[in-house]
């Protein structure tokens, strides 16, 4: 599918050194993090936005598909080319270009990575607040595409409430800029958040421009834990509700906690759900007062709450939190991690359906995630090697979406459609919206090269 | 499986226990150099599968992307599914030898100079019995230190004098490691039962090596009879038999050789042994079980050179970065490229190990 012509043409433009139609380079960058799997034609490396729009008019003229990746961390299948054609690998554009203190605002290429960028505001005092957990390794521009969020999404939002700027190379090859450097604008239509969260869908993202914000200075720690899920429920809505502004408001259930008392030898009290509280801020006492009014909300509902009155021992509440996912992979072959999220006074409601899917099945599920913005993360055990097993499996993730819409919620808080929830899109979406999307992708990229069959599928 | 792979269960389920989310990627020294998937574990365990499934041949782009990992554990300490990466990819190495697949030449030269001579370096055959009577201590200095860094044996025997500890040395045969890590289980094991038995054979209470990958091959079959020189030395010091003379007063750094720390755990005595030598021990952002592979592990230089150079190159630019005077180590094979490469980028930097250290200070 891939001529030679074109393999000479793309050499002309980033190098030969920066393509490649090895099997083998094929075969790896085939795949992300879901179960999607499909081969590139090519794999190529850019380093300039004139490649990159090069590449791109180079796409349209042959109309082959071009689908961006950068760290390929993806849960939804978002970077992998369901169509093959150019795979465009965009972690050679890694320079982090400016960080402005004054106005703080930090400028990088899409190949940054989150923690490489992180690292470097540290000795400024300030950080990107939006945290996903793989920040180690994930891009910015990934997290742009994906709008990723993370825990601490419950007091500072997601990546599309950080991103005030961004130089985007259509799928024609033109280069538009779009957004401001200030904090207010109303100046045209905000085309920065209609490429957040666009998953590689209408351009490929170039340059990025970064709302920062200082560094808190203290937070305060507490785990609670609930006798029923409902009672958890209930603890999270009022904690919430009350204008506490948590940084982090996580749940784990009764199975995850099992599996991380064994993994990491840690002891749990009896119960149904552990949750978790940080409060962050710039003085003590505010953070203080407000985790105490937590605790006395979270033991109006019956909670047993322990607060962390040390540093040593916060750390030890967030390490059976970060043992969740080790713990949970440990249990079984294969797991399968979706992220349905529901209105916060619904997930109680949320919880005890999954447990009743789990049953249906005859899988495991077990639950964690960030409760206070109803972004749940159920993870479903099994051995992808059974098939029976594995049909079971799809069919409880079918179930969870289905819970989630009629709950009011989304299929998808921060992992994105991409190709595992493309079949459900309709789910959530109706026939007016789609063809609006549709007319959106049709007016940016007339000949569908720009990573094809995600989203809403064929 | 179509290729005629067959490996055992437990190294498949690692296999396929990968979910791919490439965390990996912060951790794996190959390919923080080369930078593409393909040289990280994920692209590795990717391939693996593809090899397992028979939807691809054994050529030499895929062999060259597993047989360069050089088992240095680091994807280990990241991966959130905890994948036992570098057991799975030792497996599959065995599996595609087993299966007929030859390795990348400069492995297949190892193996025949190890088989051929009892160490692979091709240089006639070490001696196979001890060196000079009996004594408490046998030392088995391995056949990097036999070869490359003759020095740290010198100062080992120096401290064994000091501590007027009885010592006879054993110089071979190889304890076969290496061959283990290219995908000769059995020729490894054959190697390291012979080696067991000529040490069992010897009346010393304790067997001691430089050499971590040495250790790791001895332990399954002399348990704790055996150990590493560093912690020994800890123990002379404790019982008051090895004294130092005097102290230093400069500044180092510790490189975790990957095998002591990752694999036996061994992270405290080394570093007992630099504050008692009076050295300011500062340390590099990745230390301890996130330490960055020296690159020469499991003769790896004599494999994959290239690879192997730059990582001893970034290693010591890292040490750099700190602001130290002295870079110390605990492993011949760390030894012998972290000096090669400070001749190389740092001529200031000093490289020693910790062993050569406590010599310099205890005589
Ligand atoms: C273990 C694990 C934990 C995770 N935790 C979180 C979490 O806490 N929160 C969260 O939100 N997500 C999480 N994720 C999902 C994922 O890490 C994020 O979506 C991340 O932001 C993706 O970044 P990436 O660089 O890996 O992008 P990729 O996976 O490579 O790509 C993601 C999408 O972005 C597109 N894309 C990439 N770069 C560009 C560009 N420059 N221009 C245009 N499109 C582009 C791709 O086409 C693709 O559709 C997790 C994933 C894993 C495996
Ligand atoms: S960190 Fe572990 S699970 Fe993740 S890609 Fe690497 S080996 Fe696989
Ligand atoms: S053991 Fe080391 S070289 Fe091998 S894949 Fe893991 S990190 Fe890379």
């Amino acid at each position: 599918m891939i001529g030679e012509d074109l393999v000479r043409e793309l050499e002309g433009i980033v190098g030969p050194e920066n393509v490649s139609t090895d099997l083998v380079e094929r075969l790896c960058y085939a795949r992300d993090a879901s179960e999607n799997r499909a081969l590139p034609g090519v794999v190529v490396w850019p380093q300039t936005t004139e490649q990159v729009s090069a590449i791109l008019k180079l796409a349209n003229e042959h109309k082959v598909p071009v689908t961006p990746r950068g760290a390929g961390t993806c849960l939804s299948g978002g970077p992998v080319p369901i169509r093959g054609g150019i795979l465009m690998v965009m972690t050679k554009m890694n320079h982090i270009l400016d960080i402005n203190i004054e106005d703080m605002l930090a400028l990088v290429e899409p190949g940054v990575v989150w923690q490489q960028l992180n690292n470097a505001l540290e000795p400024y005092g300030l950080f990107l607040p939006p945290d996903p957990a793989s920040g180690s390794v994930c891009t910015i521009g990934g997290c742009v595409a994906e709008n990723a969020g993370g825990v601490r999404a419950v007091k500072y939002g997601t990546f599309r409430d950080w991103v005030q700027w961004l130089e985007v190379v259509l799928p024609t090859g033109e280069v538009m800029e779009t957004g401001a450097r200030t904090r207010k604008w109303v100046s045209g239509y905000d085309l920065v958040r209609l490429f957040v969260g666009s998953e590689g869908t209408l351009g490929v993202i170039t340059k990025i421009m970064l709302r920062l914000f200082p560094r808190p200075r203290h937070r305060a720690v507490m785990s609670a834990f609930a006798p029923g899920l409902r009672e958890a429920g209930k603890a999270i809505f009022y904690v919430m509700s009350r204008g506490l502004t948590p940084s982090a408001a996580e749940i784990m259930d009764k199975y995850t906690l099992e599996a991380v008392s064994k993994y990491a030898g840690m002891e749990f009290p009896d119960c149904e759900a552990m949750l978790i509280f940080e409060f962050d801020g710039f003085t003590t006492s505010d953070v203080r007062a407000r985790l105490r009014e937590a605790k006395k909300l979270c033991e109006a509902s019956n909670l047993k709450v322990k607060v962390a009155e040390t540093e040593a021992e916060a750390n030890d509440i967030w390490r059976a939190r970060k043992s969740a996912s080790p713990a949970l992979a440990r249990l079984r072959p294969s797991s399968m991690h979706e992220d349905a999220t529901v209105p916060t006074s619904k997930v109680a409601e949320m919880l005890v359906r999954v447990r009743e899917i789990s049953k249906r099945w005859g899988v495991l599920i077990a639950t964690f995630g960030h409760a206070g913005d109803g972004n749940l993360h159920p993870v479903i055990l099994f051995d992808e090697r059974d098939p029976d097993e594995h049909d079971r499996a799809m069919r409880a993730a079918e179930d969870i979406f289905k819970a989630a819409i009629e709950l009011g919620g989304t299929l998808t808080g921060e992992h994105g459609i991409g190709l595992s929830k493309a079949r459900f899109f309709s789910l959530e979406h109706g026939s007016v919206e789609i063809k609006v999307l549709r007319a959106i992708k049709k007016a940016l990229d007339p000949n569908e090269i720009l990573n094809p069959g995600k989203i809403w599928g064929d | 499986m179509a290729s005629g792979l067959s490996l055992p269960e437990n190294a498949l389920r690692e296999i396929f226990r990968c979910f791919r989310c490439g965390y990996c990627r912060s951790a794996c020294p190959t390919f923080a150099i080369k930078g593409s998937e393909s040289w990280n574990a994920r692209g590795r365990l990717i391939l693996a599968r593809e090899l397992i499934e028979g939807h691809v041949e054994p050529d030499k782009t895929i062999l060259d992307r597993i047989f360069s990992c050089n088992s240095c554990g680091a994807c280990e300490v990241v991966c959130p599914a905890v994948v036992r990466v570098v057991d799975a990819l030792t497996a599959l190495k065995s599996a595609l030898v087993a299966s007929g697949v030859k390795p990348p030449e400069p492995i297949v030269k190892i193996h025949e100079a190890i088989l051929r001579h009892g160490n692979p370096f091709g240089r006639g055959q070490y001696q196979e019995g001890p060196k000079e009577g009996k004594g408490e201590v046998l030392l088995f200095p391995g056949c990097v230190a036999l070869e490359l860094e003759p020095g740290l044996i010198r100062a080992i025997e120096a401290i064994l004098e000091a501590a007027e500890v009885p010592y006879s040395i054993l110089e071979g045969p190889c304890c076969g490691s290496p061959l283990h890590n290219m995908g000769f289980k059995g020729d490894a094991e054959r190697l390291a039962e012979r080696l067991a038995s000529k040490i069992r054979s010897s009346s010393a209470e304790h067997v001691i090596t430089p050499c971590p990958m040495c250790l790791l091959a001895l332990r399954p079959y002399l348990g704790q009879r055996v150990e590493h020189t560093t912690t020994f030395m800890r123990k002379l010091m404790d019982e008051g038999r090895l004294v130092l003379k005097r102290k230093v007063g400069l500044k180092a750094t510790y490189h975790d050789p990957c095998v002591l720390g990752r694999q036996l755990g061994i992270y405290e005595a080394p570093r007992e042994l630099i504050w008692q030598s009076g050295l300011e021990l500062l340390e590099m952002p990745r230390s301890r079980a996130n330490s960055a592979c020296c690159g020469y592990g499991y003769l790896n230089f004599m494999a994959y050179p290239e690879l192997a150079r730059e990582m001893a190159k970034r290693r010591i630019l890292e040490a750099l970065e700190v602001g130290v005077d002295v870079l110390i180590t605990a492993c011949p094979s760390c030894l012998h490229a972290l000096s090669e490469a400070a001749r190389e980028v740092a001529r200031a930097l000093a490289v020693s190990d910790v062993s050569e250290v406590i010599a310099e200070l205890a005589t």
